[in-house]
Order: structure tokens, then sequence, then C-alpha cells
């Protein structure tokens, strides 16, 4: 075990471009926690938009039926009429709508009179739209019992609209996936974002790693110990894989840490976690072919940017690939981060655990596998040629 | 007999590296590989390792055939590489650990060795700095002390004091003497013949891929015509007394330029008395006078017609 215990002494001098790739990764996760849809949405409550109302149509009933619909619907705020003041009110955001009824508005309602409600807003105000949609659905409420109901008095139609508008429709909230309500939830793109950081870690010390076995005159000095090439191989295989492991292991910890509660509240910690798993067995299988490659610590730098940010773009990590290009995500169907994501996503967009819609998840997970697999046996064929050379 | 190399032939495509080479050494000897840069020492040493393959040849350590997969052989080779083996990341003692763990597993008897190796090459205050900051000597010292930490029987050093300060060159020979001493059979390649003339109980010299010569300093050099050279810094010298003193006994050639006579014998006694006299009698004045004995460079010289640094 001498190959493997001076494993994480050698990568002891990675520490510090370890530790800052997951510094700056753990930083963005907090920070993009802090602005994300974070806590379920687990109330409805209808916003209420502050309206003035000026009844100029004292006597209406039509009129102050309206008025009082609108108390219900929306935050009356008393105002005198006074244009002054009103206009003060609106700059000062006191109110967002001004609706001013008309003298005669209820008559001419009745009698089928061209009539309108009068209405000062603020500019590009969208609250504003909620007030014109209740204002009428009233009317239009009223002005249908008047047509099918017969003629009757404005108290009998006001009584009756505000009957019919008196139901609402319930909405229960339910916690699944996407407990936001559709946007996605914070822990969705830390585990996205967190391929990035798997990537420039394992990248970074498994490289090294073997760019400090590889060089020439320790690769031939090894050579001379009676120690079997294969159990040296071994043995630093299973280096890579617990250090992929320990990777994986911060990771999935910053992800309870950051979104404990939402992420076990979504049932789907254990997905998000496994496909991490399969990323960081690909994350370690392009370190050992990257280290196989890379001769020093200059290029290794280098080498490692590329690789992590190439793939992280073109597979979709930091675009959705929702917006992304066709053509550029039929290049990246060729990269595991591709799939990383697509399952990422698919486990994000869960509606229930069933065969059919894990299916796709396991699909990708299998597929990153494959290329965990392909790349450590193509690294292994480039090694077996390189000791050969030296024979 | 610990290396037994008879007849080996490496070819590095139309190269000859090696040209039927043989080499035995036993038990006890310190053997000492010279010959000019790229005249196969390394590649010996690599095919004796089993790092290279060869074309042609048998090669037998400890008796037994040597091949990658002889562990049993490797754990009793020490080998100190040309350039520095070491790992830039490990602290000295990590290093030296790391390497006798390669063949000695009980973590007990390891620490004893790694704590022996580093009081040999007088690494003690510097056990917890990184190669990086050690200074030339001191890190090939590092290198030494990664070859033979584990005790080995045999020891095969290839060129370990290139680019090493005098002090420090002194210090490795004494130590490699050391462990020759204990019971450690050496191999010690190297282009420096003051070096393997100080050292070695018995030389091979070797230039492109052949063993040129065997023996010991003494025999190698009675092999050739030449013994002691006498030089005498002389203002004037004229050509009848250049021809007089060539017919002195024992001389094999005279030639005088640059204000400096040098007269060279094949053997004989009292040599500088004749030709000091013969001055005197002369009375041509003369300065400082230089004898010299034949050198391993000599024996180069007389074998190759080339010098043994060209």
């Amino acid at each position: 075990m001498q190959v493997f215990k001076a494993y994480f002494k050698v990568m002891r001098s990675s520490a510090a471009s370890i530790a800052v790739n997951l510094g700056v990764f753990l930083g963005i996760a907090v920070l993009l926690s802090s602005m994300a849809p974070e806590t379920a949405v687990m109330n409805f409550e209808p916003t209420r938009t502050p309206v003035a109302v000026i009844n100029r149509d004292g006597n209406g009933q039509l009129a102050q039926g309206l008025v009082d619909y609108l108390g219900q619907t929306s935050r009356l705020v008393p105002y005198p009429d006074d244009p002054e003041k009103l206009q003060d009110a609106l700059f000062f955001r006191n109110v967002e709508y001004i609706a001013i009824i008309p003298a005669g508005f209820s008559d001419a309602f009745m009698s089928g009179e061209s009539c309108a409600v009068q209405k000062v807003i603020v500019p590009a105000s969208t609250s504003s739209y909620y007030v014109d949609m209740s204002i009428n659905k009233f009317l239009n409420t009223v002005r249908l019992h008047r047509k099918y109901s017969g003629e009757g008095s404005q108290a009998e139609l006001v009584a009756a609209a505000r009957a019919d508008l008196a139901f609402d429709t319930p909405v229960a909230m339910k916690s699944f996936g996407t407990a936001t309500g559709g946007e996605r939830p914070g822990y969705a793109y830390y585990f996205a974002y967190s391929a990035y950081a798997l990537l420039a870690m394992i990248i970074t010390g498994v490289s090294s790693i073997m760019i400090a076995f590889n060089r020439p005159d320790l690769y031939l000095r090894n050579l001379c110990a009676p120690v079997p090439s294969r159990s040296t191989s071994l043995e630093l295989a299973a280096g890579h894989g617990v250090f992929a492991l320990g990777c994986w292991a911060i990771l999935v910890l910053g992800s309870f840490v950051l979104h404990g509660k939402s992420l076990v509240a979504s049932g789907l910690a254990g997905l998000y976690s496994l496909n991490t798993l399969a990323f960081a067995a690909v994350s370690a299988c392009m370190g050992f072919l990257v280290g196989s490659f890379v001769k020093s610590g200059g290029s290794q730098a280098g080498a490692v940017n590329v690789v992590t940010l190439v793939m992280s773009f073109l597979g979709g990590v930091f675009v959705p690939q929702s917006v992304m290009n066709k053509s550029v995500l039929s290049v990246g169907r060729f990269l595991p981060t591709y799939w990383f994501i697509r399952a990422n996503d698919a486990i994000g967009e869960l509606t229930g655990f069933t065969a059919d819609s894990l299916r796709p998840i396991y699909g990708s997970i299998l597929i990153q596998l494959g290329f965990a697999v392909a790349t450590f046996s193509v690294t292994l064929l480039l090694s077996k040629e390189r000791r050969l050379s030296h024979l | 007999m610990l290396i037994n190399v008879q007849n080996l032939v490496k070819r590095y495509g139309s190269l000859l590296a090696l040209d039927h080479f043989d080499l035995q050494v036993s038990e006890g000897e310190i053997v000492g590989l010279l010959g000019p840069n790229g005249s196969g020492k390394t590649t010996a040493i690599n095919c004796i390792l089993s790092l290279l393959k060869y074309d042609k040849g048998t090669i037998e350590v400890f008796g037994k055939p040597m091949a990658p997969d002889a562990y049993e052989l490797k754990r009793n080779i020490g080998i100190v590489m040309q350039n520095v083996a070491v790992f830039d990341e490990l602290r000295v003692d990590e290093n030296i650990d790391y390497f006798c763990g390669l063949y000695v597993r009980d973590p007990g008897t390891r620490r004893r060795l790694v704590e022996e190796a580093i009081d040999f090459v007088g690494l003690g205050e510097f056990r917890k700095f990184h190669p990086k900051k050690l200074s030339g000597g001191l890190l090939r010292r590092l290198n030494i002390a990664c070859g033979i930490a584990h005790k080995p029987k045999l020891l095969i050093l290839d060129e370990p004091t290139v680019a090493v300060d005098p002090q420090s060159r002194n210090s490795i020979l004494e130590g490699i003497r050391e462990l020759n001493r204990e019971g450690t059979t050496v191999v010690y390649t190297s282009h420096y013949m003051e070096e393997v003339e100080q050292l070695c109980t018995r030389i091979v010299i070797m230039d492109k891929g052949k063993t040129l010569a065997t023996g010991t300093n003494g025999e190698l050099k009675s092999m050739i015509n030449d013994g002691e050279t006498i030089s005498v810094e002389l203002y004037v010298l004229q050509p009848e007394d250049l021809a007089q003193i060539r017919q002195l006994p024992h001389v094999t050639r005279a030639h005088y330029a640059d204000n400096r006579l040098s007269v060279h014998y094949d053997g004989g006694q009292h040599n500088l008395l004749r030709l000091l006299d013969y001055l005197k009698s002369r009375e041509l004045s003369f300065n400082r006078v230089f004898s010299e004995q034949p050198t391993l460079n000599d024996v180069f010289l007389e074998i190759t017609g080339r010098q043994l640094r060209d």
C-alpha cells in the first residue's frame, strides 16, 4: 500500500487549487441559493392592488356594488375627489390604480347606454390588469343577469352578481419535485453547477498524481522496485476512487447544508446524489486521461481549465439545455456533462417515481458510466503503450 | 557471481548501443564502468535492471536470469539513477520512506532503515525539506539515500555525482566505500576517471557499446606503453638538444612547445635525475619541473586514439 499512502501525501501539493475550486463553487452556490426561490410556496394568497375609487355616481346602487366588490378583490385606499391629491397618491405609489365612476353611470349601464369606468394608473403597472379584470368581471356578470334574468332592480342584479362572484377557486399547494410551482428550486441549480466543481476538483487532483507518478525518472525508478506494475496501477486507481468519493461527499454534504429542508422534502436527494456520484466517476476517469497526457503543472492548469469549461458549456451546465442551440446540443451529446445535466433536469421534473419516469434518468446515468469506462480503457491502453515503449 | 552479462546486444534502430557487451561482477567488488558520454553505460545498466529490452545476450543477477517480473532479485538491488528520481511533492524523509517501503514492508524496520539512511547521507537537518529547497549536492545525497535505504546486497549507481560540488562528491564517494565495507557490492558508472580511479576495485573501460579493457587501476595502466611523463619549463632548447634527449634511456617520445619540454617514458628508474643531469651538463637553465603518472585517460587514449572526455 506504499503507493496508496504516497497518493495522499502527493495530493497535498494540489490542495490549494482544489480548495479554491471548492470555495468558488460553494460561494456561487450560496449566492444562488439566496437568489433562487428556495423555500417552497406552501400557501396561496391573492395579490391585492391598492386602489382609490372616486364614485361620482353617488346614489347609483350598481356603482356602490362595484365599489364593494373592488373592496373584496383589491385594497381600497380612501382618497377625496381632488386631482392634485390623487396624482400625489399615484406618484408616491400609495395607490396603483384610480377608478373614477362617472355621475349617472348606474342608470346609463342599466339602460344599455355606452358608459365606462375611467381609470388612472401607474405607467407600465402590471397590477392594473388585475383591477381591470375585476371591474370587467363584475360588470359583465351584472350585464349577463340583466340580459337573461329579465328586468330587475339594480340592487337585485348586484346581489345576484355578488353571489356568483362569491365563489373562489380553491388553490392547494403540493410539494413534489419542482416545489416552487414551475421555478427550478435552488438545489437543482446546485447539483447542475456541481458538475463544474467536480470536474475541476477531481481532474486537478487526479492529474496531479498522474503527473507525479508518470515523471520519466520516477516511473523508471518505480519499475526497478519489487512491486508489480499492476499493483501500482491498482493502488493508484484506489487512490483516485477514494479521492473522487471524497469530493462527491463534500458536495453532497454541501447540498444538505444549503438546501437540506427542501431537498429532503422533495424526496429527490437520493437520485441527485446518484447522478452526481456517476459524474464523479466520469471526472476521475477524465483526470486519469488528462494526467496521462500532461507533463507539467503549468500545462496541467491550462488543460484542466479547457476540459472543464468546454465540457461545462457544451453540456449545458451554465446555460439550460432548453435554450441551447440544437447544433451545440448535438455536439454536447458526445460529452458526459450533457447526460449529467439531462439526468439532473429529468430528476427536477419528476412527477412520480414510476418506472417510465425513472427510465430516462437511469439511462442518462448509465451513459455517463459508459463514458467513464471508455475513458478509463483508452487511458489504460495509452499507459500500456508507453510502458512497452520503455522496454 | 552477482552479475553475469554475456554477449549483450542492444540496438536503437540502426544505432548499435551495446555491441556484444560482457560484464562480470563478483561479491564485494566496486566495479566502475568508465566511458565517455554515449558509450553505452546507462544502456547497459538499464538492460541489467530489465528497464530495456535487448536484442541478444544473457543477463543473470544473483545467479538467476533477470526479468521485469524477477521481484525477488529486485528486492536485493539498490539503484541510484543518473537523474534525481524523487517526488517533489514529498519531504526528504517521506521520499526515503516511500522508496524504502517498496522493498521493506514491516513499518518498524522501515522506520529504522529510513533513520539510518538519513544519518548515512547527512540529511538530518533537512529531513522536513522538500526537494526543491535542497542544493544540487543535497539532492544527489537524497537520491542516494532513496537507493540504499533498504540495505541492498547489490547497489548500482549511474553517474551519481554529475553536477555535484567537490565537497559533496567526496562525501558521496566516502559513503559508497563505507557501504562496500559493510558488504554491499557496487557497480558505479561514470565518465569522471578520477572518481573511478579512487573508488573502484575493478574498472571496465567501454566505448561505443563495447568493453575495451577490464582490470584494476594498475593493470589497466600497465597495459599501455606509457610510463611517467616529465615536463620541464625551459626558455630555450635547441633542436640538437631535443634530439639528444630523445636518445636518453626509456624515452619513447619528447617534444618542445610553448617553453615547455615534455618527455614520455615507457618505464625505468631515475628518469628525472638523468634528464636534469643532461640539462645541467648543457647549461640550460630551467624553472619548474613536473612528473605525472599515466592516467586512465592515457589508457583510453592509447586504446581508442581519443580523449575520454571528447
